[in-house]
C-alpha cells in the first residue's frame, strides 16, 4: 500500500492537520511574545515607570524629566541641516552674531536656511546670551541628533 | 483662525491693558501670513508698521548685527527695537513661517499718547521686556518722539 491510500490508512491527514496546527500555534505565540518583549525590557530597565511598582510619592521617570517647554522634533533632513549649521558655527567665535551665521548658511547653500535656523533657536541648540550674541549649545544638539 | 484679542491678552506687553484700550489696539491690527525669509523691515525704510508675533519665529538684527529672536506669541517688534525718527533701524526677518499682526506705527504711537494710562502700561511692560531680553539696547535713551 503506497501513496494517498497509505496516508489515509494510517490517519496521515489528521496527523498533518495536527502538525500544522501545532506549528502555527507555536509561531503565533512566539510572535505575541516578541511583540510584547519591549514592555518587559522597559520594566526591567525602569520599574518606577509602572504605577503598580511605584511608591506613592515617586513621580514616573519620564514625567519628572519632562522639559517644561515642548522641544520641536527634527526630521532626518533637519538633522542633516543642523549638522551643517554646527560646522558653520564652528568657524565663528564662541559667541557669534546670528545674522552672520544665517548669511554663511545662505552662501553655503544650506537647505531652507531661515526655517532651520528658527528651528535650532526654538530647540535651544542656538541660545541668546542677552547681549545680542548667540551661543551653540552642544548638549542640546547631542540630545536631538542622538 | 487665531483670535487677535486673545493673542494680545497673552502678550506681556498688552495683557494689562483695559478692555477699551485693547479693543482700540485690535481694531488697528491687521493679520498677515509670513513666510521664512520674508523681510518685514529694512533699515532706512519708512517705518509704517510694528509687528506682534502670532506664530512662527522672527529675527530682529540691529545695525551692528546683534540680534534678538522672537518666538513667543505676543512678542512685539516695535518702538526703539525697530525704528528711529520714523525710519526702520533694524532688519526684521521671518525665520519660520507663521502669522503676525501688523500694527500701524503712527496709530500705535497715537494710542499711547492719547490714552496716557494705556500708554504708561505699555511702556512699563516694554521696558521690562527689553531689560530682560535685550538689555544691550539701553531703552532709557529713547522716547516716543525718537521712535
Amino acid at each position: 500500500m503506497y501513496g494517498l491510500e497509505a496516508i489515509q490508512a494510517h490517519n496521515g491527514w489528521a496527523v498533518a492537520v495536527v502538525g500544522i496546527t501545532i506549528v502555527f500555534t507555536g509561531l503565533v505565540v512566539l510572535s505575541l511574545i516578541i511583540s510584547q518583549l519591549h514592555k518587559v525590557l522597559d520594566f526591567i530597565s525602569n520599574p518606577n515607570k509602572f504605577e503598580v511598582f511605584r511608591p506613592a510619592n515617586v513621580e514616573p521617570a519620564d514625567k519628572k524629566d519632562e522639559p517644561v517647554e515642548e522641544v520641536p522634533s527634527f526630521t532626518g533632513a533637519q538633522m542633516e541641516t543642523a549638522r551643517q549649521y554646527r560646522m558653520l558655527a564652528r568657524t565663528l567665535e564662541d559667541e557669534f552674531l546670528l545674522p552672520k551665521l544665517l548669511n554663511l548658511a545662505v552662501i553655503s547653500g544650506v537647505d531652507k536656511p531661515h526655517a532651520n535656523l528658527g528651528l535650532l533657536v526654538r530647540a535651544g541648540v542656538i541660545t541668546p546670551d542677552g547681549q545680542g550674541f548667540f551661543q551653540w549649545n552642544q548638549d542640546a544638539f547631542d540630545r536631538i541628533i542622538s | 483662525m487665531t483670535d487677535i484679542k486673545s493673542i494680545l491678552q497673552s502678550s506681556e506687553l498688552f495683557k494689562d491693558l483695559a478692555d477699551q484700550d485693547l479693543g482700540a489696539l485690535v481694531s488697528m491690527c491687521e493679520k498677515r501670513m509670513v513666510l521664512a525669509g520674508d523681510p518685514l523691515a529694512q533699515p532706512g525704510h519708512e517705518a509704517e508698521f510694528y509687528y506682534v508675533l502670532i506664530r512662527g519665529v522672527l529675527m530682529i538684527a540691529m545695525a551692528d548685527d546683534r540680534a534678538l529672536v522672537l518666538a513667543t506669541p505676543g512678542d512685539f517688534a516695535g518702538l526703539e527695537l525697530a525704528s528711529e525718527k520714523g525710519k526702520y533701524i533694524s532688519t526684521l526677518t521671518v525665520l519660520e513661517d507663521g502669522e503676525v499682526m501688523a500694527v500701524p506705527r503712527a496709530e500705535f504711537l497715537e494710542l499711547i499718547r492719547s490714552a496716557p494710562e494705556a500708554g504708561q502700561t505699555i511702556l512699563n511692560a516694554w521696558l521690562a521686556c527689553i531689560d530682560r531680553q535685550a538689555s544691550f539696547l539701553s531703552p532709557g535713551d529713547s522716547t516716543l518722539e525718537t521712535v
